[in-house]
């Protein structure tokens, strides 16, 4: 699987400094490229591209979005079940069970990715 | 690959000795035939054992398994399984986790890890993905360290190596294994695969540690439908007063009071089924003077687990098979030192039941003059040093690394070495609870509640069934054997078996529960006839919801029936595993203490009828009457040698 940078990448570099797990490289105004075996589909790197040139496993090129509109996590509390599977899943360690609920910790450093909302296994994380 | 979801496709074999790594053959066909987890471990061991390896060699392997659940979100199905052959019973051995290990050698691409060999100098091993590294752990300053410290170890050179922190599930063992105890453990976070010393197994091959990570998904069949049904089933458990109360509530230790009332509460080295000082050591003294915060395994929605504080350390809390044996097994009434021997144990790595089970041996044959070692029963001064010693084998400790069966044939009191095929027995004393111990005596891995069967929960926690009569009980054990066997295989914890049973039944005084309870012990033939033909249970029933798990995340058809074969083919297949290393009806005993002496001298009922049960079990599996299975049973069972 892995995302895609395609030819449009203008060589910002913004896509390497979020890529939590280092997958990113590319020298600064050359094309960048993603290293299949690390990637791990989180779609950091796309919320920040504003040239739009980042792919999903699928091929679909993904939209920016602009800092003002991204979105974090909300979790319904009375649906989650602490699972720990989101914060788990979280590769920016955001998340943490307290108290039985899943809570963002660290808000400051979430990309708002989304990951944690499609592992959720109950539906209980929205992007908001 | 495969053409079910919910697997990973790949089962790796890395010779530790040469370090090669090769894709182990796991056909489509197994997966049906043995899910995953304990049974397709036990059919791997099956392919590749004789019967003549011991478990210090090169020739024992160590298969890490995961179910085809695991990965998937479904509730509670992020366990995994360790079996080996232990250094303890010298048989088949598996053991089970609800670390995160399992759940990241699945993004490493993995369903199961086979190790083979031994490596030549002290290792730790680091896969990503399809890149195995052996690791000096000298070198690298992780040989030698306790559990939780060589766990950070691992994570800080990991985050070094990648320049950032990466997130990987880590097994490892504390000096215990290193060191050779008997009952050494295998850690994952805070999580223990504890039972049967396959720490040790680790620490004789050379490897401290395993840390998995990947970037794989495990895929789900039908996603949308999956969803719906956890919801569906989290809202279950979360409404069921076991899994969604009790559990959550108390943990497993809150069980410790209603086990005193059916007197199957282990105390003073199973000399008596209750303790008059149990409350001081029960789950809700735990939860009201030390519990912090409940805590789960990954992906269960009933947190069963607890924090405590230890020294002013958030640490994991006792279970209750720990409680009951550090509490009353040996007349200790301080349950902050119970707490604290936890941790310390868990971060030397033994498994705490076969520890405070040969602690309490050591001091009961200490009392009756047949080694004089000082242990005392309600001495606690010096307890925690001496775990130390155990692990570090150090002064008596070295004596007590052995174990109870091995220190009961060197200084004698067999009778009341609590133990089963060399492992020491669970908090749960079976006098009260006959069919339990039927369950200790023929359990594949020797003395564990959960490999018996768990009977002592219908006949004395959760279901009142008459707990003394020898009727049903094989026949029970039976099915509740593989019931627990498959769930187990899927990946998934048992005590989302316990929703199986309706809530009504649970409570003594409800009259349906009074006439079902009456009626279960006299219609073993009814039993016996679902064990011999599970085919018939082919429809969905509304109080199990694993089944349709299976369909919706897997795509594979299952059924209450499926379940029962699939885990008679695993027990089975165990148990003629076993039987190549010699184990046959003469290996399932109970120590003479709990089948001659009855627990109420007033009462000669409450002692284990285990010749009459035993007898009546082998009949019931379709086993010979050595207690083998045959060729021609085996077969009925699809299990044949090699993947084709």
């Amino acid at each position: 699987m892995a995302y895609k940078i395609t030819d449009r990448c203008k060589g910002c570099d913004d896509c390497n400094q979020v890529c939590p797990v280092r997958a990113i490289t590319g020298e600064m105004k050359e094309q960048h490229e993603i290293d299949p075996n690390r990637c791990i589909d989180c779609s950091a790197c796309s919320v920040v591209c504003e040239y739009e040139c980042i792919q999903d496993p699928q091929g679909k090129p993904l939209k920016f979005v602009p800092e003002d509109k991204r979105q974090k996590p909300v979790v319904d509390e009375k649906t989650c079940d602490g699972c720990g599977l989101c914060a788990e899943e979280c590769p920016t360690f955001c998340l943490e069970i307290v108290n039985g609920v899943s809570t963002l910790v660290n808000p400051e450093v979430c990309h708002g990715c989304g990951v944690c909302q499609r592992r959720c296994p109950i539906e209980a994380i929205k992007l908001k | 690959m495969s053409k079910y979801s919910g697997y990973m496709g790949k089962v790796a074999k890395f010779d530790l000795s040469t370090g090669k790594l090769e894709d182990y053959p796991w056909s489509d066909q197994e997966r049906e035939l043995y899910i995953g987890g304990k049974i397709m471990a036990a059919k791997i061991l099956y392919d590749n054992l004789t019967g003549k390896e011991e478990a210090y060699s090169e020739e024992n392997m160590i298969v890490i398994s995961t179910g085809p659940l695991t990965g998937t979100g479904a509730p509670s199905s992020n366990r995994f399984n360790v079996s080996a052959i232990s250094p303890q019973t010298g048989i088949i051995a598996s053991s089970n986790c609800g670390g995160n290990f399992g759940y990241y050698l699945k993004k490493a691409g993995y369903d199961a890890l086979i190790l083979t060999g031994k490596c030549d100098e002290h290792s730790w091993l680091e896969i990503y993905n399809d890149s195995f590294v052996l690791h000096n752990a000298d070198r690298e300053d992780v040989w030698g360290k306790r559990v939780s410290e060589a766990q950070q170890q691992i994570r800080d050179l990991i985050e070094r190596d990648n320049g950032c922190r990466m997130k990987c599930g880590i097994v490892t063992i504390g000096p215990a294994g290193e060191n050779l105890v008997r009952y050494a453990g295998i850690f994952s976070d805070e999580r223990t695969a504890g039972r049967a010393g396959l720490g040790s197994v680790f620490g004789w091959k050379n490897l401290k540690a395993i840390a998995a990570y990947g970037n794989h998904h495990t895929p789900i069949h039908n996603e949308k439908k999956t969803i719906a049904w956890n919801k569906k089933w989290v809202k279950y458990l979360r409404a069921h007063p076991l899994t969604g109360s009790q559990l959550p509530k108390l943990g497993t230790a809150g069980l410790v009071s209603g086990m005193q009332a059916t007197k199957v509460l282990a105390t003073k080295n199973f000399a008596q089924g209750t303790n008059p000082d149990f409350e001081k050591v029960s789950g809700e003294a735990l939860a009201e003077q030390y519990n912090i915060v409940n805590k789960g395994c990954l992906s269960c929605p009933m947190n069963c687990a607890r924090t405590v504080d230890v020294d002013g350390k958030e640490v994991k809390g006792p279970e209750l098979e720990t409680l009951g044996l550090l509490g009353g097994g040996i007349l200790n009434t301080d349950l902050s030192l119970i707490n604290k021997w936890n941790y310390e144990l868990d971060e030397l790595g033994m498994d705490t039941i076969s520890s405070a089970s040969t602690l309490a041996y050591a001091m009961e044959a200490n009392e009756k003059g047949l080694w004089n070692n000082g242990l005392e029963f309600g001495k606690t001064e010096g307890i925690t040093e001496l775990w130390s010693d155990i692990a570090y084998r150090r002064g008596i400790g070295d004596e007590l690394a052995e174990g109870t069966k091995r220190l009961s044939e060197k200084f004698g009191g067999k009778e009341f070495a609590i133990q089963s095929k060399g492992l020491e027995l669970s908090a749960y004393e079976p006098r009260h609870a006959v069919g339990q111990g039927l369950g200790y005596a023929v359990s594949n891995r020797g003395g564990c509640h959960l490999n018996a069967g768990y009977l002592v929960f219908l006949e004395a926690l959760g279901i009142r069934i008459d707990s003394q009569t020898p009727k049903a009980k094989a026949e029970l054990t039976m099915f509740m054997q593989d019931f627990f066997e498959s769930v187990s295989a899927t990946g998934q914890c048992l005590f989302t078996g316990y929703a199986f049973f309706p809530p009504a039944l649970l409570d003594p005084n409800n009259g349906l529960a009074k006439t079902v309870n009456s009626m279960m012990t006299k219609i073993a033939p009814a039993i016996a006839f679902i064990n011999k033909h599970p085919e018939l249970l082919f429809f969905p029933l509304p109080i199990f919801h694993h089944d349709r798990e299976m369909k919706y995340a897997v795509g594979m058809k299952m059924n209450l029936g499926k379940y029962l074969r699939v885990g008679e083919r695993g027990y089975t297949l165990e148990r003629y595993i076993d039987s190549l290393f010699g184990v046959n009806g003469e290996s399932d005993t109970l120590p003479a203490r709990l089948t001659d002496e009855p627990e109420d001298p007033a009462d000669e009922s409450t002692k284990v009828p285990l010749e009459k049960m035993k007898k009546a079990y082998y009949a019931v599996r379709g086993w010979n009457k050595e207690g083998v299975p045959t060729e021609s049973g085996l077969k009925k069972l699809g299990i044949k040698k090699g993947s084709k």
